[in-house]
């Protein structure tokens, strides 16, 4: 009967029932949406890091101490008796491992030369996803043979595919040495890291180039499951010994941190919202309530205990803040799913927030999405406790004689 | 033993710096099956003995026993509990729950005692039966007449089968014919259930049906008639 008698309260007063529903409703969306959006940063970000860089990096420990980042010294040598050693170290773990060769170097076209870093890839790589799918012209890892450079830098050089651009390095004797290569591709990102200041070439020529027979710079592994990271470079420590193991947090630790730190962002937003929500549906509520006064009145003159109002109320706000979440959530998640297949072009403010992409894309968790409609509820519940408590205050004689 | 005795009850009022001394040393007793009025002028403390009487007000000094018991000894459930299975009480303005329907305001008090739906359904439709309201059960309070209304206040009083109804004023909204018809129809009630009636009023009809009837005046029983 008490539930009865809430939806029969909450359908005499409808405007109010609308009013506290909308705001409930309100209040879940702007929080499905920005936690759409901050997962989304928080997802694109990492997929940036780890994208280029991997979950895990291997080399040499002595690269430490090295100040030049470019420098050849403490190659990693036989890697792929390395490879086939993190092969059985991980066994059952889904992965993927590949020798990566980065370098500094010089591009001289006939017109201008720059100075950069060269990536040495393998021609099965997974990893620089973001150039693959950027290519405007040829393929990514290169052509045996060839250089990939974005358009910027072609531009900037003045060549086109299949001309030839002269590719200076210091090698790993520590002589400078140069060898032709064609134009073999070109990629357009949105990342200036990648645009401006990285070309690309295959494992085979790079190792060509630097007289690093056999050896290359490190090894990536790329994890199907992040969270695995800790766990599998722990493994990789205990099982190779002569190398240095870093996970993605080791090597970026302040930029992850910072990313983590978007929960404790997103809770505080949420509060904010769950706060101001909170102060009009309470409002609405004690108003329903306080018009109810005399009516609760006669009920506890018939027989009706404190507690009975009290659960009364707090059933109406329990039916609204459902009631509000649900329909926050109907329109909130198809919001955030559509924006996480297309996407705000959002132009420099995505590159800030180092999404390698003025593509902003949102991410729907469907945790957040159950954390937020529980918030919605609670907030309809805590106005209603309010309100409820206010009511069971008042004795019979006041209730009754309330206007 | 008397199913209602009012042992010197004092009720004190403060507004501001003044005390509104309500009621001034009440004492009565009320016998099963008693129909008895209460009367007196605008202002002498017949509502606030009512209320009282019927466990909505606490006296500021004295005492209530309510079938022997002493009210003042139960807490706030306690006391709810008695007013849900002993008391009954009809109210002046009537005081119906606006979204129950006829049926459901009578079915209240029974789902707060957990009366079970079969006797629950027989207790209603005897009820609207007795108040002659079967073909109204499912109106809602603003669609019934004061009269109307006010017998659904009755049977609601008496669903749980209280050892005493007490009614403040219940013709006071009333036309007289009306009014006329719910003091006969408590009455008859009282005669067929044999439930006490307690109640306040200004109609001198009552004189011919009242068993008692106890003039008030200033908070005090002036005198008793029989």
């Amino acid at each position: 009967m008490l539930l009865r008698m809430a939806l029969y309260n909450l359908a005499k007063h409808r405007r109010r029932t609308v009013l506290i529903v909308f705001a409930v409703l309100v209040s879940v969306l702007v929080m499905e949406l920005m936690s759409g959006m901050f997962q989304g940063i928080r997802i694109n970000f990492m997929t940036t890091l780890t994208e280029e860089g991997g979950h895990i990096r291997i080399r040499d420990p002595r690269r430490d101490s090295l100040l030049n980042p470019w420098s050849l010294d403490y190659p990693l040598q036989d890697y792929t008796t390395t490879l086939e050693a993190i092969g059985e170290i991980t066994a059952g773990v889904p992965l993927e491992g590949e020798e990566v060769l980065p370098f500094g170097a010089m591009l001289q076209s006939a017109e201008r030369t720059v100075t950069l870093a060269g990536v040495g890839l393998r021609r099965d790589s997974s990893f620089y996803r973001a150039v693959a799918r950027g290519m405007v012209a040829g393929e990514v890892p290169p052509q045996d043979g060839t250089v990939v450079i974005s358009r910027a830098l072609a531009e900037l050089l003045q060549v086109t595919p299949e001309d030839d651009l002269l590719v200076v390095v210091e090698d790993s004797t520590g002589s400078p040495f140069y060898l032709q290569y064609p134009l073999g591709g070109i990629f357009e990102t949105a990342s200036p890291d990648l645009d401006e200041n990285t070309f690309f070439i295959g494992h085979r020529d790079a190792q060509d180039l630097l007289y690093l027979e056999g050896d290359t710079m490190e090894i990536r592994i790329r994890l199907q499951d992040p969270g695995a990271a800790e766990g599998v470079a722990a493994r990789l420590r205990e099982g190779l010994p002569e190398v240095e193991v870093q996970t993605y947090r080791d090597i970026h630790g302040g930029l992850v941190q910072m990313i983590e730190m978007m929960d404790f962002f997103i809770l505080f937003m949420n509060l904010l919202v769950v706060i101001v929500a909170a102060s009009v549906i309470t409002n609405a509520i004690l108003m329903n309530v306080f018009e109810r006064t005399r009516e609760f009145g006669t009920m506890r003159a018939i027989g009706m205990k404190r507690r009975g109002i009290v659960v009364m109320i707090l059933l109406e706000g329990v039916i609204q803040g459902g009631l509000g979440a649900l329909a926050g959530l109907a329109v909130g998640i198809p919001v955030v799913l559509y924006l996480s297949t297309t996407g705000i072009d959002m132009g420099g403010v995505a590159e800030a927030f180092g999404m390698g992409s003025s593509v902003f894309t949102f991410a729907w968790v469907p945790r957040s999405s159950a954390f937020n409609a529980l918030g919605g509820v609670l907030v309809a519940l805590a106005g209603s406790l309010y309100a409820a408590l206010a009511a069971r205050r008042l004795s019979i004689m006041e209730a009754l004689q309330y206007d | 033993m008397a199913i209602i005795e009012a042992q010197e009850i004092h009720k004190d009022y403060h507004l501001g710096r003044t005390i509104i001394h309500a009621l001034r040393g009440v004492s009565l007793s009320i016998n099963r099956g008693e129909f008895v009025a209460i009367m007196g002028p605008s202002g002498c403390g017949k509502s606030t003995l009512l209320n009282i009487l019927g466990c909505i007000d606490a006296p500021t000094s004295g005492g209530v026993l309510l079938e022997g018991e002493d009210v003042a000894s139960l807490n706030d459930d306690q006391e709810a509990d008695r007013r849900l299975h002993r008391i009954g009480f009809i109210f002046q303005s009537f005081n119906l729950i606006p979204v129950l329907n006829v049926a459901e305001n009578i079915e209240f008090p029974l789902l707060l005692t957990g009366t079970a739906r079969e006797l629950r359904r027989e207790k209603v439709a005897a009820l609207m039966e007795m108040v002659g309201l079967t073909s109204h059960a499912t109106h809602r309070p603003e669609e019934l007449s004061g009269g109307q209304r006010q017998r659904v206040a009755i049977a609601r009083a008496l669903v749980n089968d209280p050892a005493v109804v007490i009614a403040d004023e219940p013709t006071a909204n009333l036309d007289s014919e009306t009014g006329r018809e719910i003091l006969e129809a408590m009455l008859r009630l009282n005669r067929e259930k044999e439930v006490s009636f307690i109640f306040s009023t200004h109609n001198p009809d009552v004189t011919a049906w009242a068993h008692r009837i106890l003039h008030l005046k200033d908070g005090r029983i002036l005198r008793e008639e029989r």
